[in-house]
């Protein structure tokens, strides 16, 4: 038997299928595009073919992220929030806060020693804070975000770019280019950003684990997280994946709960 | 998946004659210059009003008329235009901006000439500045004369000397209103209304109850649609027996143990405003989630359990002075948990209602404090009443299905 979680999130769309003991076999990404049913298929074709499935074999499958509706040929549906909290509590089973930092929102979870989900909060509808925000400033400089992101590690200052407003927050950095702050300082500043919108979503506790494609793609941001807090911040393996591994993680324990209850009866 | 059905309450056709009847005598008493019309808040002092013989319009009700047909969105922009913010309450934006347009709801759904026109603005603002903002961009444009009562907010406790004051502000209307209606205030009529009032209210309060019967036979949503008799009929003997009729109904299906939810699984409160525009949407996604909201600030905020007849000033004064809305989060954090208690809700959930911060009790620190301190479960969803440029369907969507979920795996 397989598992299978399929995370269609706002820019990338991710799947991993594990097996009955919840080990990782596959693993598939792709960007999400506009067709999500479309993009979902071929996502789960291709952890299929990175997990050596074999075709006809039997798979469940649970469908998350933004697209998660459209997934029609899912066997159920959960959010992302706790897909986040199961996947990342089966890599490191404690009492932790998860913040994942998506291409167009960001969410804190707080999980606790038993795994379950005491509490969340998505930001707000605007794009600061998230993988959008950053996107539009690195277009504004007209450079590509991974070439930002090395820049900001020999970056100085503390200084946030401190507008909520990703059109406000460029058109700062217009004016901080027009009075020649050091490129390297300025891309420090745009991820700084970063980190200060997700840090007042919440307090967070002393366990910190970061998810998601903005943290995966940019050690920075973590980086910058460690300075801000006091807490323990860990970066999961494949960040990106957290999601749909604990969609995945659901498949298998939702079947394996339909099989107890079948043999009870 | 099949569509999942909305159950139907029979006694809305009932409720739907008294409020045309309604309607008609404001639209013949508009045309014609028959009776006086006063446009009054929605918790402003109806009964004094009625006493001395107005006919009574509420802005707010065609405020949410225009949420509901999401004609909103359109008026809210021509309010913009002349300087009122996109920020400011928008039942405010929407009914003036209706006027600037030329248009009202009122006419397809009522057949009225237009927005009955005012003799005299009466206001409170015991809910909000807005209202009297609001109200006085009609004194302005329309030379309409305007009233009002100032009742401080964010009271822990609502004191006699204040009672003293907040009726005397009362009092202090009857004269310039019998001079606008040309009738002499009578004190037996206008405790008369006090009197019928209260039973509105009581009847009102008795229906809210039904709901905390498990499976609950009402949701949230159907209390918006049916609270109308509560405000724009209270003091009327009409709804009265309108509440009548739908409490033998509801009675009846708790009887036979018809829930509005089939399969209700879990049990909601919500705080704050409606989302007009999206009423349908949500009971339909409540309903798909086996999930009934049960309870609510805002269906509860046609409960004024303080009027008496035999003191009507002073009574009327501590109904409207001690509004939730009036009170201190101390108060409210309380109200809400005893009600999260008699009606057994597992969560609640906070709509952050952009334009109306006076009902948006989730921008200080009180989910927090619900979770921590109560042990509630909450969640906060952001939108509007009326501007649905506010309101991300997903967001919200996603913030309700993963706080479902967060309740499930507790249970
Ligand atoms: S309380 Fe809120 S919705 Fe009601 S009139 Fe005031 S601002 Fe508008």
């Amino acid at each position: 038997m397989y598992f299978t979680g399929i995370d269609v999130g706002s820019t990338f769309s991710k799947s991993v299928i594990c097996d009955e003991y919840g080990e990782v076999l596959g693993r598939g990404m792709l960007r999400t595009g506009a067709d999500f049913k479309e993009r979902a298929v071929q996502v789960l074709e291709a952890a299929k073919a990175d997990a050596n499935y074999p075709e006809g074999a039997p798979i469940r499958i649970i469908a998350t992220g933004y697209g998660r509706n459209n997934i029609d040929f899912a066997d159920g549906v959960m959010t992302e929030i706790a897909c986040q909290a199961k996947g990342v509590f089966h890599s490191i089973p404690e009492a932790q806060t998860i913040v994942d930092i998506g291409g167009q929102d960001t969410k804190i979870v707080f999980v606790g020693s038993n795994g379950l989900v005491e509490r969340f909060i998505v930001n707000r509808k605007c794009a600061a804070g998230t993988g959008a925000f950053l996107e539009e400033i690195a277009r504004r400089l007209d450079k590509e975000l991974s070439e930002l992101a090395q820049l900001a590690q020999n970056g100085k200052g503390d200084r946030a770019l401190s507008s909520y407003c990703t059109v406000f927050a460029s058109s700062e950095v217009l004016d901080l280019l027009r009075r020649g702050v050091d490129i390297h300082d300025l891309a420090r500043s745009m991820f700084l950003s970063v980190v200060a919108r997700v840090m007042e979503l919440a307090t967070f506790g002393d366990k910190i684990t970061l998810t998601g494609g903005v943290v995966a793609n940019n050690p920075i941001v973590a980086d910058l997280i460690r300075e801000k807090v006091k807490g323990k911040v860990t970066v999961p393996d494949y960040a990106q994946f957290t999601a749909a591994l604990g969609a995945a993680i659901i498949a298998k324990e939702q079947f394996q709960k339909q099989a107890k209850d079948q043999s009870a009866t | 998946m099949a569509e999942p059905k909305i159950k139907k309450i029979k006694s809305t056709v009932k409720m739907k004659e008294i409020l045309a009847d309604y309607f008609r005598e404001l639209d013949e008493a508009s045309r014609t210059g028959s009776k006086p019309i006063a446009w009054c808040t929605s918790v402003g002092p109806a009964e004094l009003l009625h006493s001395l013989g107005f006919l009574v319009h509420y802005p707010e009700n065609h405020g949410a008329l225009l949420g509901a047909t999401r004609e909103s969105v359109e008026y809210i922009p021509k309010a913009n235009a002349i300087g009122y913010s996109p920020d400011i309450c928008s039942y405010l934006t929407s009914d003036v901006g209706a006027c600037l347009a030329g248009k009202t709801p009122l006419r397809a759904a009522y057949n009225m000439e237009g927005v009955p026109k005012p003799s005299v603005l009466v206001y409170n603002t015991n809910q909000c500045r807005d209202v009297e903002d609001w109200f006085q961009y009609y004194a302005r444009n329309w030379g309409v004369p305007i009233v009002g009562v100032h009742t401080p907010r964010g009271l822990t406790e609502v004191d006699e000397p204040l009672i003293d004051n907040i009726a005397g502000q009362i009092e202090n209307l009857v004269e310039p209103l019998e001079k606008i209606a040309g009738t002499k205030f009578s004190a037996e009529r206008f405790s008369e209304v006090v009197g019928l009032s209260r039973r509105t209210t009581d009847l009102w309060w008795e229906v809210l109850s039904c709901a905390a019967k498990v499976p609950s036979p009402i949701t949230f949503f159907d209390g918006t649609v049916h609270m109308a008799p509560a405000v724009v009929l209270r003091g009327k003997s009409v709804a009265n027996e309108y509440y009548e009729t739908l409490l033998e109904e509801l009675h009846d299906d708790i009887e036979h143990n018809k829930a509005a939810v089939e399969g209700e699984q879990i049990r909601l409160y919500w705080d704050g405003m409606p989302i007009w525009g999206k009423l349908r949407d949500l009971a339909m996604f409540f309903i798909s989630q086996k999930t009934n909201v049960v309870a609510s600030t805002y269906c509860n905020s046609w409960v004024f359990k303080a009027f008496d007849a035999a003191d009507p000033f002073r009574s009327m004064a501590r109904a409207y002075t001690e509004l939730f809305i009036c009170r201190s989060d101390y108060y409210k954090e309380d109200y809400i948990t005893n009600l999260i208690k008699e009606f057994q809700c597992d969560g609640i959930l906070f709509h952050d209602a952009r334009t109306c911060p006076n009902n948006s009790n989730n921008r200080y620190g009180m989910p927090e404090r619900m979770i921590n301190d109560r042990g509630i479960p909450a969640v906060v969803i952001y939108g509007d009443l009326c501007d649905l440029r506010c309101y991300s369907e997903e967001q919200s969507r996603l913030s309700m299905e993963a706080f479902l979920e967060q309740i499930r795996q507790g249970k």
